[in-house]
């Protein structure tokens, strides 16, 4: 061996893993890698949450959206019962 | 009445001699006498005749008039011999004063004895009299001072006062006079100001008539003659010493000698003679001062000046003008010593600070704070922070040198002290209130700290928070956010990375029973960012990690999934980098490289020379870096290139690249990883792009959000108000605004009004 690494210093960028085509929250249509209107910084609190129906949303906005009475606990886009998905 | 006369003969050698020689004393007997010869005259009843004392008090009507009578013009005629000694004797001057003085001091005293003896006439016959509307008859004591008034003072105020103006403009001509004559002169002349309508109270009139008024018309005409006559022989300094010392003299005159009513009057009269007529004459020296930084007579001059209305006008607007050429001198000598801009920024913050300094020093001390003062050095600062020598192509240029002048500051290479890292932080901050484009400062500030963080090369964590916490207060948690989460994130990172090693460990002690191991596992320390907050840009090239690395990038990338589910890396393989020690010469260096020369040199374990093609492909870099990359490593000599290659270019297909095996430097650390200029160049033009980009969504965000509010809006207000909304982060220029309204109108956020002119409305 000539050369052995005896270090190595990375840097990366980590972002939400959403579909990167279409990563806007479908309640606020913000990009999830921004906040939602309630946040003013984006990052590890203002996460996008699953449903297992597969649609993400900002997990504040749905949060939001299914304590409305009206909304009667489904989701926006499909109308299903919001079942957070199971990790 | 006879009585009259026999109670007239009783008490006239009484009153003469009360006037006349006082000090030779009266027995009480006839002090008695006296009064009681009042009271018996005054108390008789006007009906009963002869008959003194018969009838009772309670009856009898109170005489008077004729006694008040008599009074009176013995006063008069003791008033009138005065006043004919006065002019056989033909006093003048001095004399004069003093003679004044004297009979006044006695007479005063005598007439204040007289009003106790005819106390009872005073009581009741005056009393009555007063309270049926008499005019002209007053107490006794007032009587004989409308008795001096008529007869004395009539006659004699004129050389009297010509008397005394003449002594003080003896004491102005700094000659030692008796005050006291003027003082007494002065109290005598306001003692006679006695209201007609009602005596027990006293006016100003006769001192404001006759002396204040003509004292004040010396006074004008003394310092109207002396100004001149001492301007023409002394320099403007002087002068302001000069009037300094006038005002405080003629201040004391007050005290000592005259009303102090006439203080307001007589200053007012001597500022305009003494300061508003040579205004002209004064203003133009200020430069010559200031030229001479004569802090004392700089002063002196604001305090002279600022005693006459509009004096200092002209003086902010000339301190102005001084400040800003100052500044712009000073940055013009640094353009011409270096022509490298970049190098020169920390000399261009350091002159203005120190012109900044300079000046806030001068109006604290020199003009008092003065808010004028304060204004025009201000803006003398924002005219010559935006717009001097090194930034003529536009006002963005001295944001960015003080950005590079923090970054200076802020990283470990600099030599300050902690200490003075934080005054200098603090100054910074004092020019960074000038700058008008704060958006680009913004900017290129938060590269520099993504750039000193991402490489460990911020000295201190706390200097680096408080200039974080310093802008914060300037301009607000916006606009430091994203530069406090970077801050953030470099915290995360290091728990990220202390939970993978714990994890990496616990791992090996379990295999410990078992075959292989995480041997091979490479010393991996990563920075994961949060993409919204770091002003990187992603990658240019495409990678493949050698295989030293790819165990290695695997095991955390599984790590970070494991933890963070939801989450997605992407490496910024251009900021990532590692040390190589190397085994094959005769000395054992350690090469700093970045992760792509990494990738390059590794593939040297397998081989000594490899084609560009080889290269190319088994790295995986695109051929623009990998140009750059290898670049380093021949200028290191660390690679070299069969001559054969050198003629077809760097980079072109078939050179071939060689190990240097003879490889020497004096360094054990050599550094491979050099930023290469070009890219610092492009790389600012790209951030002025940048600012550019961000403004029109600021300018749009700003019109939307007033348009909302207003619903309808002329079109010269809505310009004025989005220009105050963003004056704080920068100065949008017309024509940009026209544009971003042009904009909104396609996109139909907004519409024109029709039939009106210019009016826009918010479309819902």
């Amino acid at each position: 061996m000539k050369v052995t690494i005896t270090e190595w210093h990375g840097a990366a960028y980590w972002r939400w893993n959403t579909d990167e085509d279409d990563d806007i929250c479908g309640i606020c249509r913000h990009s999830f890698e921004a906040a939602c209107p309630d946040c003013q910084l984006p990052g590890d609190n203002c996460p996008p949450l699953w449903g297992e129906c597969s649609h993400v949303y900002h997990m504040h906005c749905i949060h939001k959206w299914i304590s409305q009475e009206a909304s009667k606990g489904q989701c926006p886009l499909d109308r299903q019962p919001w079942e957070d998905k199971r990790a | 009445m006879g009585d009259i006369e026999a109670t007239w003969a009783i008490l006239h050698p009484g009153v003469d001699q009360i006037l006349n020689r006082l000090l030779d004393g009266m027995s009480y007997t006839n002090w008695i006498n006296m009064y009681t010869t009042v009271y018996n005259y005054c108390a008789m009843g006007s009906t009963s005749g002869g008959a003194e004392h018969s009838g009772s008090t309670s009856t009898a009507m109170v005489m008077g008039a004729q006694l008040y009578k008599n009074l009176r013009s013995h006063l008069n005629a003791h008033l009138n011999d005065l006043v004919l000694t006065a002019q056989r004797d033909n006093l003048t001057g001095v004399s004069l004063l003093q003679f004044y003085t004297q009979n006044w001091n006695s007479y005063t005293t005598a007439t204040t004895y007289l009003n106790h003896i005819f106390h009872y006439l005073n009581r009741h016959w005056v009393k009555r009299e007063i309270d049926e509307g008499r005019k002209e008859v007053y107490d006794i004591y007032t009587m004989s001072l409308v008795a001096w008034r008529n007869n004395l003072f009539a006659k004699v105020h004129r050389p009297v006062l010509k008397a005394s103006l003449k002594l003080i403009e003896q004491q102005r001509d700094h000659n030692h006079i008796d005050t006291a004559l003027i003082k007494l002169v002065t109290e005598s002349f306001v003692s006679l100001g006695i209201d007609e309508s009602m005596s027990s109270r006293s006016t100003m009139d006769v001192y404001n008539q006759y002396f204040d008024q003509p004292f004040l018309e010396a006074t004008r005409d003394y310092y109207y003659v002396e100004s001149r006559r001492f301007l023409a022989t002394h320099s403007v300094p002087e002068y302001l010493k000069h009037i300094e010392s006038r005002l405080a003299e003629e201040s004391a005159r007050v005290q000592v000698y005259l009303h102090p009513r006439t203080a307001g009057p007589l200053i007012k009269t001597c500022e305009a003679t003494l300061i508003g007529a040579h205004v002209g004459v004064l203003q133009p020296e200020f430069q010559t001062l200031l030229d001479g930084e004569r802090l004392d007579d700089l002063y002196r001059m604001y305090k002279i000046l600022s005693r006459v209305p509009g004096g200092l006008n002209s003086l902010r607007t000339t301190f102005e003008e001084h400040v800003k050429r100052q500044g712009l001198a000073a940055v013009e000598k640094i353009a011409q010593e270096s022509s490298d801009a970049a190098a020169s920024a920390g000399a261009v913050d350091a002159a203005l600070l120190a012109i900044h300094r300079q000046f806030s020093e001068m109006v604290q001390t020199c003009m008092e704070g003065e808010p004028g003062f304060v204004a025009a050095l201000d803006k003398a600062c924002r005219d010559f922070v935006n717009r001097n020598d090194v930034c003529k192509s536009g006002s963005s240029k001295s944001p960015e040198l003080l950005a590079a002048f923090c970054d200076q500051m802020l990283r470990k290479s600099s030599k300050t002290e902690a200490g003075e890292i934080e005054e200098t932080l603090n100054h910074v901050m004092t020019v960074f209130k000038y700058v008008e484009d704060k958006d680009v400062f913004q900017k290129f500030y938060s590269k520099a700290l993504a750039k000193r963080l991402v490489n460990g090369l911020s000295a201190s964590d706390d200097a680096e928070a408080s200039m974080i916490a310093k802008l914060k207060e300037a301009c607000g948690f916006e606009y430091t956010n994203k530069l406090q989460k970077m801050f953030q994130d470099m915290g995360l990172s290091k728990d990220l990375n202390d939970a993978f090693r714990e994890q990496v460990r616990q791992h090996q002690e379990d295999q410990m029973t078992g075959i292989g191991g995480n041997s091979d596992l490479v010393d991996l320390n990563i920075l994961v960012l949060g993409t919204a907050s770091w002003p990187f840009t992603p990658p240019v090239t495409g990678f493949s990690y050698p295989d030293d690395l790819v165990k290695t990038y695997e095991r955390f990338s599984r790590f970070f999934t494991n933890k963070h589910s939801g989450r997605k890396l992407n490496w910024l393989t251009h900021l990532s980098k590692g040390d190589l020690k190397t085994n094959c010469y005769k000395q054992k260096y350690t090469f700093l490289v970045s992760m792509y020369q990494m990738a390059v040199l590794l593939q040297y374990n397998n081989g000594t020379a490899f084609s560009w093609e080889e290269l190319m492909q088994s790295t995986e870099i695109s051929p623009d870096v990998l140009k750059a990359q290898i670049g380093n490593l021949l200028k290191a000599r660390v690679l070299t290139v069969t001559s054969a290659s050198l003629l077809r270019g760097l980079g072109e297909p078939g050179s071939t690249y060689t190990l240097n095996l003879d490889f020497k430097s004096k360094k054990i650390r050599v550094n491979l990883n050099m930023v290469i200029r070009n890219e610092m160049r492009q790389e600012a033009d790209e951030t002025h792009k940048h600012v550019e980009e961000d403004r029109k969504h600021l300018i749009q965000a700003a019109i939307v959000r007033i348009m909302k509010t207003r619903r309808q809006m002329k079109y010269q207000d809505l310009m004025s108000e989005v220009l105050t909304q963003l004056s704080t982060r920068f100065r949008p220029k017309v024509p940009d605004i026209k544009k971003c309204i042009d904009i909104l109108l396609e996109k139909e956020y907004i519409e024109r009004r029709e039939g009106e002119k210019d009016v826009f409305a918010y479309v819902a």
